[in-house]
This record gives structure tokens, sequence and C-alpha cells, in this order.
């Protein structure tokens, strides 16, 4: 692997301090800057954008359209189109089999040997990720033969017991069956095979079941939570949905403006959130789980809406809808900073300093 | 109950699409039953939550209510007034109404048209007002769907998703109806603006008295805008109770299922939480299971289940199943 950098060792000091706190990251992000040059201008889509992740942990990133929350874990594994795509700045180091590397210095060749073998991925719409004229048993194999070096025979057996463990009825005749003789539920337990064939490090799960039935979306999440358990692979699983991720994840990241604006423990942020953002967000949220009070309180309503990416982020991305906003939102970004154990927050105001952390207004 | 504070009366509605098949002589060799005899009332200046999975025929149904879409069977009332036996110029004197708010704002906003265009279509269409009363009309009504006034030279592409949205209420609500089907208003919107498109819907309820189907697939939003709720699973209502029944005690076997599937935004209760996972997925409605189109997946089903479709009922008072096995003892209880 000509192209791969072992910077492992250029990296000891800046990670020391949280090496020594929770262990090594098996990945590690830092100040990722993503642009897009549109017809319409640049476009500033993910702006400076810090995050790790530990051997083993589910990351939530949650987040509204345009949020940057796909484009910061596309980029990452080089499925952003460059052009109009360019990876401005930042690095993402990834403690590969044999030592750090980091995603966004790799070339193709090394990033796609990486894809599919260490790194799993599972997207929103299976039909258009599968290839439509090649039996699903054959994809599945494929990466073993080329990540594991399996051959054919090997690879048929695995594939077969993985389909089994994916919920697959019949595995040995639907080795053979093609993407559309499945549905819309199953289509997607192929991808999940697919995503964690090659018993991947690290999962990128970009909604995987936002087009789905709630009833098969169950079936899903239940499905993940047992492979992420059984297996110990890290995963990051980006949501709109709130729920969703709830059940899933032990850390959340909430992304606005292309910016991570709070991040930490499950329990802790949807219980306290300290951003006036992410109590937005989930006051915004019914829950079938409300009681009769909270039935009849209206939502929690943000006013106005996401910020322009057009224009490059000089101050808070949510100050012109933030009911807490001071004149410094207006004039600086706030940087995100440790904000007590494990909780990682980007606010001048901190609503755990405000009082009543739900009622944004 | 049929007194005067019932709206809408459906009865039986069915609205079935044939299957046709062979070259050259095509012949009818089955049918699509997206809505397969559903029978319930909508009272004044209520919410009736209709909920379901994708292909359960719940926007089939808000359609053919409006005759929007043309009932095979079945009927509708609108006070007194058969809406299925209409004809096409006394239908067209009882739009104003009944209207209708549509998922995809982009898709049914002329993107050609500026949003004053938009908006005073329906008016200029009834053919009462002079243009002035038109503009005046406008105005009022951008300005009660929180819109500025002076967008009215904007064309859609120019608003938001939430915006858009807001166009299409004002144009549902231009000629003053009285029932407004919401077809999964709030679907394509991201969180925050639904929340805002939700109490905007809740408030204009309030201020005109009016009175909503409000037909969507998230349970929570259903949970949180509706006093009562039905549940559809292909073609047919499996439950319909008010809100809190429905879903604090669920009587159907599905609606148990469907409300324990929905994920919760609190990881502490999520941990907790027993959840059914069905096994399976919704049959094709063109092949409809015999006897409980939920047979297939319901964990309960017995021999009656297969053979014998299960009557819609009143199994106490104001809350109707459809389920052979529901009683108010709770036979129909899956054990988890």
């Amino acid at each position: 692997m000509s192209g791969k950098r072992n910077i492992g060792a250029s990296l000891k000091p800046a990670s020391s301090l949280k090496a020594a706190r929770t262990g090594q990251p098996i990945l590690r992000v830092d100040d990722l800057v993503v642009r897009f040059d549109t017809v319409e201008g640049l476009i500033h889509a993910v702006n400076g954008v810090s995050f790790s992740l530990q051997p083993g942990e589910v990351l939530g990133v949650v987040g509204e359209s345009g949020c940057g929350k796909s484009v910061t874990m596309m980029s990452l594994i080089g499925l952003i189109p460059q052009p109009p795509g360019q990876i401005v700045g930042g690095q993402a180091l990834f403690a590969a089999d044999d030592g750090p590397v980091d995603l966004l210095a790799l070339d193709r060749k090394d990033l796609r040997a990486l894809r599919g073998g260490q790194i799993g991925f599972i997207f929103q719409d299976p039909i258009s990720s599968l290839n439509p004229t090649m039996p699903i048993g054959r994809q599945i194999a494929e990466s073993m033969v080329e990540h594991l070096h399996l051959n054919e025979s090997e690879a048929q057996r695995h594939t077969i017991a993985l389909l089994r463990d994916v919920g697959i009825a019949d595995a040995e005749n639907r080795y053979h069956s093609y993407p559309h003789e499945f549905s819309g539920g199953m289509r997607q337990r192929v991808m999940i095979a697919i995503a964690v064939a090659c018993q991947p490090k690290l999962v990128v799960a970009d909604e995987p079941t936002t087009a789905l039935d709630v009833t098969v979306q169950a079936q899903i999440l239940e499905l993940v939570r047992a492979l992420q358990q059984e297996m110990g692979m890290a995963v990051i699983w980006i949501s709109h949905d709130l729920g969703v991720v709830a059940g899933l994840a032990d850390r959340i990241a909430v992304m606005y403006g292309g910016t991570i604006v709070e991040s930490g423990p499950a329990d802790d942020l949807f219980e306290r959130p300290r951003h006036p953002y992410t109590a937005g967000l989930l006051g915004a949220m019914p829950s079938v789980a409300d009681d009769a009070g909270a039935e009849d309180r209206p939502l929690v309503s943000i006013e106005g809406y996401p910020p322009d990416l057009l224009r490059e982020l000089v101050c808070c991305p949510f100050a012109n809808r933030c009911s807490y906003a001071v004149e410094r939102c207006w004039q600086e970004r706030p940087p995100l900073l440790s904000a007590g154990r494990q909780h990682e927050l980007a606010c001048f105001v901190d609503l755990a300093t405000v009082g009543s952390s739900g009622d944004v207004r | 109950m049929y007194g005067n504070q019932v709206l809408i009366r459906v009865r039986s509605l069915e609205k079935h699409f044939p299957v046709r098949s062979g070259l050259i002589i095509s012949r009818q060799v089955g049918a699509v039953k997206a809505v397969d005899g559903i029978t319930f009332d909508i009272r004044r200046g209520e919410t009736l939550g209709l909920v379901g999975e994708s292909g359960c025929g719940k926007s089939t149904a808000g359609r053919a209510m409006l005759r929007l879409l043309e009932p095979t069977g079945g009927q509708v009332f609108y006070e007194e007034t058969d809406v299925t036996g209409l004809e096409p110029e006394a239908l067209r004197q009882l739009r104003p109404a009944m209207q209708m708010i549509f998922q995809d704002s982009a898709a049914s906003l002329n993107p050609r048209h500026s949003a004053g265009k938009i908006i005073g279509e329906p008016l200029r269409i009834q053919g009462e007002h002079t243009p002035q009363e038109v503009r005046a009309r406008v105005a009022e009504l951008m300005e009660l769907v929180g819109l500025n006034p002076r967008w009215t030279r904007r064309f859609p592409h120019e608003f938001s998703g939430g915006q858009r949205q807001r166009i299409n209420i004002a144009r549902a609500l231009a000629l003053n109806p009285r029932f407004v089907v919401c077809d999964e208003p709030i679907s394509a919107l991201d969180v925050s603006i639904q929340a805002q498109v939700v109490n905007l819907l809740k408030e204009l309820q309030s201020r005109l008295g009016l009175t909503y189907l409000f037909i969507a697939h998230d349970l929570s939003m259903v949970k949180h805008i509706s006093d009562r709720v039905a549940v559809m699973y292909l073609g047919k209502i499996m439950e319909l109770a008010d809100r809190r029944t429905l879903f604090n005690e669920p009587l159907h076997p599905y609606t148990q299922s469907l409300i324990s599937a929905v994920p919760v935004p609190n990881p502490k209760l999520e941990r907790q939480r027993k959840r059914i996972i069905l096994a399976g997925e919704v049959p094709n409605p063109a092949d409809a299971p015999s006897g409980c189109v939920f047979h297939t997946r319901c964990p309960l089903a017995y021999d009656t289940c297969r053979t014998t479709v299960p009557e819609f009922r009143e199994v106490t008072p104001g809350r109707f199943v459809a389920c052979h096995l529901a009683d108010a003892s709770g036979g129909s209880r899956i054990a988890v």
C-alpha cells in the first residue's frame, strides 16, 4: 500500500490527552471542511467537523436535511463526487489493521481496499446500491473474495451462513436471487450482509431505515443491534430521527449548518440537552410515549429556517433562530469545547447554566 | 351519535383498482382492493387521524372521500348530502366545503404560477369575486398561515419546503372549507419545520372551527394532533378509538405491534420497552390474504382468522376493532 502514510508517530502528541482518558480511538476526525462548487456558488457543506469514535462504539449522528451529516460521513469513505465536491481541509485518522491512516489522504486504490473490507457501509436506498444484474449472493461473496482472499466455494458457504444470520429464510436458494426479487426490508438485510461480510471494524450507515415502514424498521434495528453486539464493530449511524438513534447509539452528535453543535452520551444528551438547537429538536418531536399533558401542549417550534450555506459561517449557525442568542453569537463562531463528562458543546450560552432546558423560545 | 355533531359519515367505502391482463383482448383478472369497505364518522371540529404503513390505502381513502378518485362502492355523507351520488355540478357546489392539503408541496404547486396566483385560484374558479377582492383575500390568507403578504409575486421555488406547505394550506383554506383532508402534510418536512406546520394546523383548526382527516404514517405525530385515530392495514380499518385509549390499550394485535415498533426519543425508555417484532412485510394488496388480512403476520392467528373476515365492531362504546379475539377483557393482547 504505497499511498498509505504512517502518521501514527506524528499523531501522538496531539492525541495523548484523549487517549489517556478513553483509549485509542478507531477513528479521529479533525477539522473536516467540505465545499461544493455549484453554479449558484460555493456551498459550505461541512465547516470544521471534529469527532472521535472508540472501537465498538455506536455514534448516532442526527440533524435535519442539509446539516452536513451525510456529506461528512461520505467524504470520510471517499464517496462524494470530486468535483463538484472538494475536501478543503482536515484529517481523518482510521486505525487500520496495519497502522493508522488518514482516510482523506489515501488514493482511490487504497481507499477501495478499506471500503467493504475494514469499513462497511449501508445506504438509505438499497435498490440503487445493489447491482441489479448480479445475484445477491455473488455480490456478497465478491467482497469476501476480494478482501478476505477466500476462494469461490468458501465465500459461497460463508455468504449463505451470513444470509441466514441477517434473517433471510431459504438462504441457499435466495443466494441466486436478484435484488428485484426481494422486498425493501429484505434488500436492506442484503445491504447489511454486504456491510458486515468482512467483519469490518467500522460500519457507516446513512439513514438505512428511512425508506422502510415502521414495523420493518423495527426488524432492521433489532438485527443491527444484535449484529453489533455480536461482532463488536464501531457504527456511525446517520439519521434525522431522534427516536431511531435513541435506542441504538451510545453517543449522539447533533449537527447543524455543517458543524457539530453538541455531542455526548445518549442518555445525558436526551435528558439534559445543553445546546438550544438540541433542546428545540427534542421539543419539536412528539413521542408515542407522551403522557396526556405533553400531548396537549403545542410542539416546540423553532422559528425561521436553516442557514444559507452559500455564505461562509462567521457566527453561530443557529443564532438567527435561537431565542438565547447574545451579541457574541453574531460576532464569532462558538468552538466545540469539552463541557463535562464526554460532553462537547459549541454554544456561548449553555442551557445548563440557563435553567429549564426544554423551553426554547 | 349520528346527530348534529357528526360532519362526515363514511359507510362501507370501497375503491378497487382493476388489474387487467391480455395483450389483444384485455380482461380484468383481479383487483387491488386499495380501500375495501371502511366505515367511520368524523365529528365536527375534531381531527381524525388515519394511520398505516405504505400501501395500506390511507391516501386512497382520503381521495375517494372527496371524490378526487371515484369510489367503486359505499357512501360518503357530508352532513346529510350523499357525496358519492352527486352529479358533477352539485359536486362542484359542494367542493368549497371540502378541501385537501397534499404531501408534496413542490409537486402540488404550479411552478409557473406565483404564490398569489396559486392561493387566489380557487376564488377565481368560483368566479364570485372581483380582482380586488381576490387580492385582499390572498393577503389575508397569507397572513393567516404566517407568510409575508408582500411575497405574492414570488414563485414556489423561491420558498422553502415549510413555506410551500403554508401556501398549500392557504390555498386549501381560500374558500372557507369546513372539512380538510390533510394527506401526509408534514412527511416531506424536517422535524423543526414539521412542528411549525402542525402547530399552525392546530391553531387554524381552533380559530376557524375546521374538521380534519389527518392522514400520516408517523404515529407520534398522529397521536399528537388527533382526537381519535383509525389504523388501516391492507385496505381495511383494524381499529378505531380515541387516541388515548388506542395508544394506551391497543386491542388489535396490529395496532399493538405498530405502536411498539415506533422508536421513542428517550434512550432509557427505549431500552426498557418491549417490542413486538412482526415477521415479514405487508403482503401484496393485489393478492391480499383470505379471512383477516393481518393473519399472515399475526402472532395470535388461529383457524378462524384464515377463513373468516372479522367484523369491524364496537367492542366498548366508541371503540371499534376488527379482530375475532378482541374483547373488553383483553383476549387479543399479545404477551411480550
